[in-house]
């Protein structure tokens, strides 16, 4: 029978470990001093503050909008806000006109971009803010230039969290809306 | 031997470049460098709170070819005129003649000739007849058709009419046609200006 033995000159050989520690040392410096920064740092644009849009669509209910531009801030100076929010009130069939007409005048070759702000209460589902953005952006041969021209963005918040405010600085007379 | 004592010096050299260099040297890399360019600052809408401005408004008015002598028809000095007049009602048609380009000319744009006003004028005014006429025998087209043009200015319905259905194109040319399509003149108010296949007179 063969017995096994512990040998007592083994001795651990640390030098092609230490030959591997520096080649990989060498290695790092080479690498670091080769590489060029990665990434680069972009000025993003920033999403708070003070935003200008042309047109506010706040979803009041499942066939009620407040459709806010430039109309409302002589219609909204001459009453209280909450007169002015249930007179302004129009249905889905208003909406779809009001919608159209924006259309046809962004299909204007002279026509600037249009930003949109579409608000919609957290209750209601995303298929009542998809049927507006739908028809804000649906494409068509004789339309795409609309399309093109309309930067629309979509936000929650029920017209109950919305202040107004009425101003003028040097672009010239605003209805200021604010998201508390 | 020697080879591990050459590895270490070459460490330790490259730790003191490290600990003592003042500046960074970069080896430049073979490929090509993108440069990506921070977005635009650009109005927006914002988290927070947004404004709506009312625009600078602009007199509403129609073009055709701009040169030194074309008028605009300023349709807020029509609508200026006609309160004076006391009628706002101004419905007038406009019958102008593109005369027929002689064969082997090509002039770049030929002018209205014979503009009267056809309709509407005894209700309108004699000021805004004459304004309007004046107006339009300035514009001026690409000779691509000939014949009789009418405009319909339609004030009370804010709207501006162009009928071409009576214009023909020159024998044996090509006739790339004029479109037939409407849009709406968007200031504040809202001015309809239409192109009409059909007669209006």
């Amino acid at each position: 029978m063969k017995v096994l033995r512990r040998t007592p000159n083994r001795k651990l050989i640390v030098f092609p470990l230490m030959d591997m520690f520096f080649i990989l040392l060498v290695f790092y410096f080479l690498v670091e001093e080769t590489s060029s920064p990665m990434g680069k740092t972009i000025g993003l644009p920033q999403a708070t503050g003070m935003g200008i849009v042309h047109t506010v669509i706040q979803i009041v209910g499942e066939d009620r909008f407040l459709w806010l531009d430039q109309d409302a801030i002589e219609q909204s100076r001459t009453t209280s806000w909450s007169n002015f929010v249930q007179r302004a009130t129009i249905d889905r069939g208003r909406l779809t006109e009001k919608i159209n007409t924006l259309r046809e005048s962004l299909a204007h070759p002279e026509a600037q971009m249009h930003r949109v702000l579409v608000r919609c209460p957290n209750m209601l589902g995303y298929g009542v803010v998809r049927s507006i953005t739908d028809q804000l952006m649906r494409q068509s041969e004789t339309e795409d230039q609309a399309a093109r021209k309309l930067n629309v963005s979509v936000l929650g918040g029920s017209v109950t969290e919305l202040a107004s405010s009425h101003g003028q600085d040097d672009q010239g007379e605003y209805l200021q809306l604010t998201f508390p | 031997m020697p080879r591990r004592i050459l590895l270490i010096l070459a460490a330790v050299a490259g730790l003191l470049a490290q600990c003592e260099s003042p500046c960074e040297s970069i080896i430049p890399s073979l490929t090509t460098a993108i440069e990506i360019a921070d977005p635009p600052e650009v109005p927006r809408a914002s988290l927070e709170a947004v404004r709506i401005y009312r625009p600078i408004p602009r007199p509403p008015v129609f073009e055709i070819i701009l040169g030194d002598r074309t008028h605009k028809l300023d349709w807020s000095q029509l609508v200026r005129m006609s309160a004076q007049a006391g009628n706002t009602e101004v419905d007038l048609v406009v019958r102008a003649q593109l005369d027929e380009i002689p064969l082997g000319e090509t002039p770049p744009q030929v002018c209205l000739a014979d503009v009267s006003v056809v309709r509407g004028a005894d209700r309108a005014g004699m000021a805004i007849t004459r304004y309007v006429e004046n107006v339009v025998k300035t514009w001026c087209f690409t000779p691509y058709r000939s014949g009789v043009l009418y405009y319909r200015i339609n004030l009370y319905g804010r709207r501006f009419t162009v009928s071409y259905a009576d214009l023909v194109a020159p024998p044996g040319s090509e006739d790339i046609g004029v479109g037939d399509w409407t849009f709406r003149v968007t200031n504040r108010r809202q001015y309809q200006v239409r192109f009409s296949r059909g007669s209006i007179r």
